[in-house]
């Protein structure tokens, strides 16, 4: 009783002020939902998809806005990994703990990530391609961060430039990274607008010598071959 | 100016079942081929100033024409105007590691060492006639193409008029913005100032300094100049009847002709947009207010009735419809506009308690004017259209600035060791630089609108 009468204050305190922080975060968080847009953790993702091939889970989540393409799925990945892809890390990973419990664990992401397939496409043959497409993706991102930040780095705006000016460069490349040719397909009206952006990728591709392309030639061919480049400032003054 | 975020996203679209994929095969066939496949956005860039190489011109290409001619290095000339600008940073002649002048005799390759963006050369020969013919073409490093290319055929004083018609030319390849280094800037030059023998000049110039020319002198102030959209007007306030008097003058000509003398203060004379009317501040009613006159039916009309107020530095509006001017009415002095046809007056500045002398960017969206805060002047930059607020540069500048027809440079008086000098800031705040003159005081400069020929009898 006395306890209760000595820490009751205190303790109504304490419970308040964690919940005045809890809801302080919840807020700060709310307000900067703007910015997750930047997709900064794209980077470090993408690097770890790379190394371990089959690790499918925290794609789909995370990239809902970036659809998998197309072209690449198809090609060679699809015969094989299937079913069997997800399994190996559980594998290698559980060995040395306490297998049964981890085993479980694992089992139960599985079955969530299945279920979580199954809901996203009715066809069964499809899950795979969502895996292995989300793999691709993320080394297409790694690939074309390399080269936007190059870009970046070598675009230098005329004062005329304004906020909502943009121009479409359809850029052309060897399977070894070098560039063959850029040229304005969608032009922003102002030609030393344009010119700038031309001269970012021409310099661009000079400071890096070669740009950064995958070596697996259908994520090549599909992808880096031919890209485009849409150059629309959001951080100017003006 | 900074990096680092840029979005990126796969322009393809999502892929689903089978009829998806035919689509997207579909569209595959139909050689859409920017619509599919990666697209990179790039949102943000690095602006710095543009590396530009300008090659002294050389002589004659052609064999049958006699020796080179240079009695004013062009490309000094040009460089020079580039780099105050701000936006260019030009390469020194000693620093070429080859000196071409004509298209053969250019390596691309040589400037890319350099890490130069733009080349310019250019070659002068004497013509058999009389003249002498200038020709200068602009490259693209990075692309290898030639962007532009002239040729003018003038006489030897106007060498240097070519030389900023070249600045111009290149300045709007590169930047996308009319090049403003051809215009004219008009001061006041004081000699002896502050005593008896005080002579006061009225002094036309390059936007460089050079080729100072006197319009008028008299014995007595000349004040606030400025310019009629034709370039061949300007109207001044002086001080030679004894009373201050609002005189237009035309420079070719030399026709002077007084168009305000009445009772009290005349002063700050502005052109509007067509040249037809004069707005300024009188006080003939009282207390200064902000008139305007028709120049052919000499009607005077009213703008301003602020009893208790001073409504002065009159300034049009783009459309020659609203003017904005600087009031004490609030008890500080701040900028109003007034629409002349709805009568409608409304403040435009609010922070601070002194912002006056304004200034219309052109395009009519952005205002400049001094801005006090904390004792110290400033040049503020306001945008009207968002309110938003910028300092361009501390200043200690007490004349009022004027702005370069292409809203990119601002020019105004300030003190230099005692002694009354002319300096300009771009209007980004990032370039200042002062101007050389060549003896006793210089005041209220006048930046000319855009002027569309080369000087008199010239090609």
């Amino acid at each position: 009783m006395n306890f209760v009468r000595d820490y009751g204050a205190p303790l109504v305190l304490a419970l308040l002020l964690h919940a005045g922080v809890a809801a302080a975060l919840l807020r700060g968080w709310d307000a900067e939902a703007d910015e997750p847009q930047v997709v900064t953790p794209r980077i470090i993702q993408a690097q770890l998809l790379v190394m371990e091939k089959p690790v499918p889970k925290p794609r789909p989540r995370s990239v809902p806005t970036a659809p998998p393409k197309p072209k690449p799925a198809p090609a060679k990945p699809l015969p094989k990994p299937e079913p069997q892809a997800p399994k190996p890390p559980p594998k290698a990973l559980p060995k040395p703990d306490p297998e049964v419990e981890r085993r479980a664990r694992e089992e139960a992401a599985r079955q969530q990530r299945l279920q979580e397939l199954m809901e996203r496409s009715t066809k069964l043959a499809l899950d795979e391609d969502v895996a292995e497409e989300s793999v691709i993706e993320a080394n297409t991102m790694t690939y074309a961060d390399a080269i936007s930040r190059a870009i970046v780095a070598a675009w230098s705006r005329p004062p005329s430039a304004r906020n909502d000016m943009q121009a479409r460069l359809q850029v052309d490349l060897t399977p070894s990274g070098d560039l063959i040719g850029v040229r304005v397909v969608d032009t922003s009206g102002n030609p030393a607008f344009d010119r700038s952006a031309e001269t970012a990728v021409r310099k661009a591709a000079r400071t890096l010598g070669t740009f950064p392309v995958p070596p697996e030639q259908s994520l090549f061919e599909a992808h880096f071959r031919h890209f485009t480049l849409l150059f629309k400032p959001e951080d100017l003054l003006r | 100016m900074k990096t680092h975020c840029h979005g990126i996203r796969p322009n393809a679209k999502r892929r689903r079942l089978g009829i998806a994929q035919a689509a997207a095969a579909f569209f595959a066939i139909a050689g859409a081929l920017a619509s599919q496949g990666l697209e990179i956005v790039i949102t943000e860039g690095w602006d710095s100033p543009t590396r530009i190489a300008v090659v002294p011109f050389g002589g004659p290409p052609l064999r049958d024409r006699p020796g080179p001619v240079a009695p004013v290095k062009v490309a000094d000339v040009v460089s020079f105007d580039l780099m105050r600008s701000g936006q260019f940073d030009a390469l020194s002649s000693e620093r070429m590691l080859s000196q071409p002048t004509t298209t053969e005799e250019v390596f691309f390759r040589d400037w890319r060492i350099l890490d130069m963006d733009y080349l310019v050369i250019g070659r002068a020969w004497q013509e058999p006639g009389a003249g002498i013919s200038i020709l200068y073409q602009l490259f693209d490093v990075n692309a290898e193409r030639e962007l532009k290319s002239s040729r003018w055929t003038v006489q030897p004083a106007q060498i240097r008029d070519v030389a900023h018609r070249i600045s111009d030319e290149v300045y709007e390849q590169v930047t996308g913005i009319r090049g403003a280094f051809s215009t004219k800037i008009l001061y006041v030059l004081v000699e002896n100032p502050g005593s008896r023998a005080a002579v006061y000049r009225l002094v036309l110039a390059d936007t460089d300094g050079e080729r100072e020319r006197t319009v008028f002198t008299t014995n007595e102030p000349i004040l606030s100049p400025s310019w009629a959209p034709d370039a061949q007007r300007v109207a001044y306030v002086t001080f030679e009847t004894g009373r201050s008097t609002i005189v237009v003058h035309d420079i070719e000509s030399g026709e002077r002709r007084r168009v305000a003398a009445y009772r009290g203060i005349n002063g700050a004379p502005v052109f509007s947009p067509d040249g037809r009317r004069l707005a300024m501040s009188l006080s003939r009613d009282g207390n200064a207010e902000i008139y305007i006159k028709d120049l052919a039916s000499e009607e005077l009309q009213r703008v301003t009735r602020a009893p208790s107020a001073i409504d002065t530095e009159p300034n049009w509006g783009e459309d020659g419809n609203s003017i904005i001017f600087t009031s004490d009415r609030g008890g500080q002095p701040q900028i109003y506009r007034k629409d002349l046809s709805t009568s409608w007056v409304d403040r435009l500045t609010f922070q601070g308690s002194y912002n006056a002398r304004a200034r219309l960017l052109p395009g009519g969206q952005h205002l400049v004017y001094v801005h006090r805060r904390e004792g110290v002047y400033h040049i503020a930059w306001q945008d009207l259209e968002r309110d938003t607020m910028r300092i361009l540069t501390k200043t200690d500048l007490d004349e009022s600035p004027s702005l370069a027809p292409n809203g990119t440079m601002m020019i105004y008086a300030t003190r230099d060791r005692g002694r009354g000098i002319l300096a300009v800031v771009s209007t980004d705040g990032i370039v200042k630089y002062e101007l050389p003159s060549a003896s006793g005081d210089v005041r209220e400069p006048a930046w000319s609108p855009f002027i569309d020929a080369l000087a008199t009898g010239s090609l």
